[in-house]
Parts: C-alpha cells; structure tokens; sequence
C-alpha cells in the first residue's frame, strides 16, 4: 500500500510537469562561479573591440540593450559558410525591422576580408550594416573571442576546439550571457533556434 | 617505284606505332575492376581495345592484356566523392587551425611573459611564423578553390591536385601545431 501511493504521487507529479502550462526560459550557459557571498556568477562576454564593413567601430556598446546572434565565417569559404550564410539570412529577414535583434558576425580570414572585401560582401547580401555587422579586427583578438563564445557551446571539454568553423550560432542576452546555440548549417535547428530568440525577447522585453 | 610507296607507307605506321608507345605504357600500368582487356603494345589503332586476345590487324604483334581505361573505371559521381574528400581535409584543417592559433597565442604570452636568450627567441619564431604561412596557405588555398560543376578528364585532375594541396596544408598546420605545443609544454 506504501508503495502504491508513493507511484502514485510519482506519476501525478509527472502529469503535472507535462501539462504545466509554465513557460520555458533559456538557461545561462557556460561556466559558472559562487561568490563569497553565494551569488552565482555566470561567465559573460568579455570587452570587444572590432570594424565593420562601414569603418565602424563595433563594441559591446554596440549591442547594449539588444540581444544579438553571434557567428564566425569567412568571404571565401568552400563548404560550411554558404550554407550558415543562407540561414543566417532567414534570421535577418525574421528580424529585420525588430530593433531589439542584431547580427554580428566575426571574419576569421583577416587577410582577405578586409572592411572593403567585407562591405562589398554585405552590398552583395544586401544586408543593412545597422542590422548585420560584419567585422574584422586583430587576428587573435577574433580568434581569442571565438573561444569566449563557444566555450559554453563545448559538449565535451576534451574535444580539441575549432568552434570557429562549426557553422555555429551563438545567442547572447542584453546582459552579455549566451543562452542558446544551434548548428547554423541544419535549417531545423535554426528554426528551433528563431524559437529561442522569440523566448529570449519575450523574457527580456516584457511588455 | 611502287615498292617504294609501300616502304614510306609502311615507315610512317611503325612511326605512328612508335610514337604512341609511351602512352600505351601508361595505360597499363593502371588498374580497375572492369573485364579484362587487350590492346597492340604499339597503339597501331591508337588507343582500340580488344575483348579478346590475338593479333594487332596494323602490325601483326600480339595483344597485351590491359587494365580498362581510367576514364572507364571511375564511377559517374567520381567528382562528387573527390570534391567531398578535399572539403573535409578542409574541414578537419580548419578545426587544427583553430587549435594552432589557439597555442599559437599562448607562444606570444610565453615570449612576452619569459626572458629568453636569442637562441630560444629564434625557436619561438621559427613556430609563430610556420604557423602564420600555414594559416595563410589555408586562405589562400579557400580563395582559389572552385568546385567544379561536372564530372570531365579536367575536373578530376583538378580535384586531385586540390586535394593533394590542401593535404599537404594540413600536415602543415598540423606540424605547426605540434612544434607550438612542444615549445608551450616547456
């Protein structure tokens, strides 16, 4: 009889979790620390200093109060950036008239893409530079800060790294945490991603 | 006079035969899967295969079992596979990339934090600039890159070289690597 009602409870707790009508929120990913007074403390995106494809200078100001998806490419990549790039689009078109969204996407060829090779690249797009910036910068500041945002994007923290060319995209809240991260090489995952985005802004800009 | 019509006539076949027997030679030396063939060692018939063995109609020398042609013996999508070859090489050399700039900036806080003797400095470089050039190979190697449309004698030499390129960029990104790890591991 005991146990009858101990299944009982387990079961009426597990109907309860699935048809609880509570909303899901993004987790905070990442590493994380408590402090002395047994705050958590969650990594955040460090200073960032980069130039678009208009000779802009791109900081974190750049991005205050907006939330913004992060992705790293390079104009002459064969295989994984077309298609990342094709998706990405779809999230410009989403959010092309929402001003709480951005688009920042991080050159890792800075040989090449210079601000000119980069700008005629958005001409090409015909991506807005106030939208979607595309920057580039000092080498191992872009690579170093590619390490920053995947870190918390790493399943095993064993495998060797190159995040830089997984096609990733990376989300981050006004308060400089990522909270989501899909395959932007898959559209499916990107259509579950464009659903985070709109929990992200849900939670974040409340009406 | 006639006879020495047939003499020339005749003189200008062994030539041509001549001529092709380097090519012939080639041609056997490559394998395949495909039904065992026969051609004249000579190429009289520049480049006939025969079902069956006997003897060259032009020349009269036996025929030699040949491994069929390679254009024969490479699959329709033979373009497709190569092409998805050197683009994971690409792929897998990419994520090395990442890894060797990453050890490639712990090189520079080493050299900035240490004292070091010229000797050790010129080591430290020696890898830094390895990597730099492999780094630049790769781009280069993005940058040139084309993906062909179809599969033809052309596109399939060029996909090999491609592939034979972007392999020896990854040894050398991976060579860089190694040498960055040694030197950080110090």
């Amino acid at each position: 009889m005991k146990y009858f009602a101990f299944i009982v409870l387990i079961i009426t707790t597990w109907a309860a979790c699935l048809t609880s009508p509570e909303k899901r929120t993004l987790p905070i990913l990442g590493e994380r620390d408590i402090s002395p007074g047994g705050d958590t403390i969650y990594r955040s995106v460090p200073d960032f200093s980069f130039i678009d494809q208009d000779s802009q200078l791109v900081t974190n100001a750049t991005f205050a109060d907006k939330i913004y998806v992060v992705d790293f490419f390079f104009i002459h990549c064969p295989t994984i950036c077309p298609r990342v790039k094709k998706n990405g689009l779809r999230l410009y078109e989403k959010y092309k008239n929402d001003g709480r969204v951005m688009l920042l996407s991080h050159s890792i060829d800075v040989r090449n893409d210079t601000v000119a090779a980069l700008h005629r690249h958005a001409a090409k797009l015909g991506v807005d530079a106030k939208k979607w910036r595309l920057v580039t910068g000092d080498h191992d500041a872009i690579y170093s800060i590619a390490d920053d945002y995947f870190s918390v994007a790493v399943e095993d923290p064993d495998s060797p790294g190159g995040f830089d060319h997984s096609g990733r995209l990376i989300l981050v809240d006004k308060n400089r945490h990522v909270r989501s991260f899909c395959d932007g090489t898959n559209a499916e995952e990107v259509d579950r991603f464009m659903k985070d985005i709109d929990l992200l802004l849900e939670e974040q800009f409340p009406r | 006079m006639k006879y020495l019509t047939v003499l020339i006539l005749l003189g200008f076949l062994i030539n041509a035969c001549g001529h092709h027997q380097h090519k012939a030679g080639n041609t056997s030396a490559a394998t395949g899967d495909g039904p065992q063939v026969y051609a004249c060692p000579m190429d009289c018939e520049k480049g006939k295969i025969y079902e069956q063995a006997g003897k060259c109609p032009v020349c009269g020398m036996a025929l030699e079992a040949q491994a069929p042609a390679p254009a024969a013996e490479q699959p329709d999508n033979a373009w497709k596979i190569l092409s998805k070859e050197a683009e994971d090489i690409h792929d897998e050399a990419m994520k090395d990339m990442a890894e060797m700039n990453r050890v490639g900036r712990q090189v520079k806080d080493v050299m900035k934090r240490a004292k070091m003797t010229k000797e050790t400095l010129d080591k430290y470089t020696a890898v830094l600039v390895a990597m730099d050039k492999a780094e630049a190979d790769m781009m280069t190697w993005m940058t040139q890159y084309k993906e062909p449309e179809n599969q033809t004698d052309e596109s399939l030499r060029y996909l090999q070289e491609q592939k034979q390129k972007i392999e020896q960029n990854r040894s050398d990104i991976r060579a860089a690597l190694e040498a960055g790890k040694k030197i950080v591991s110090q």
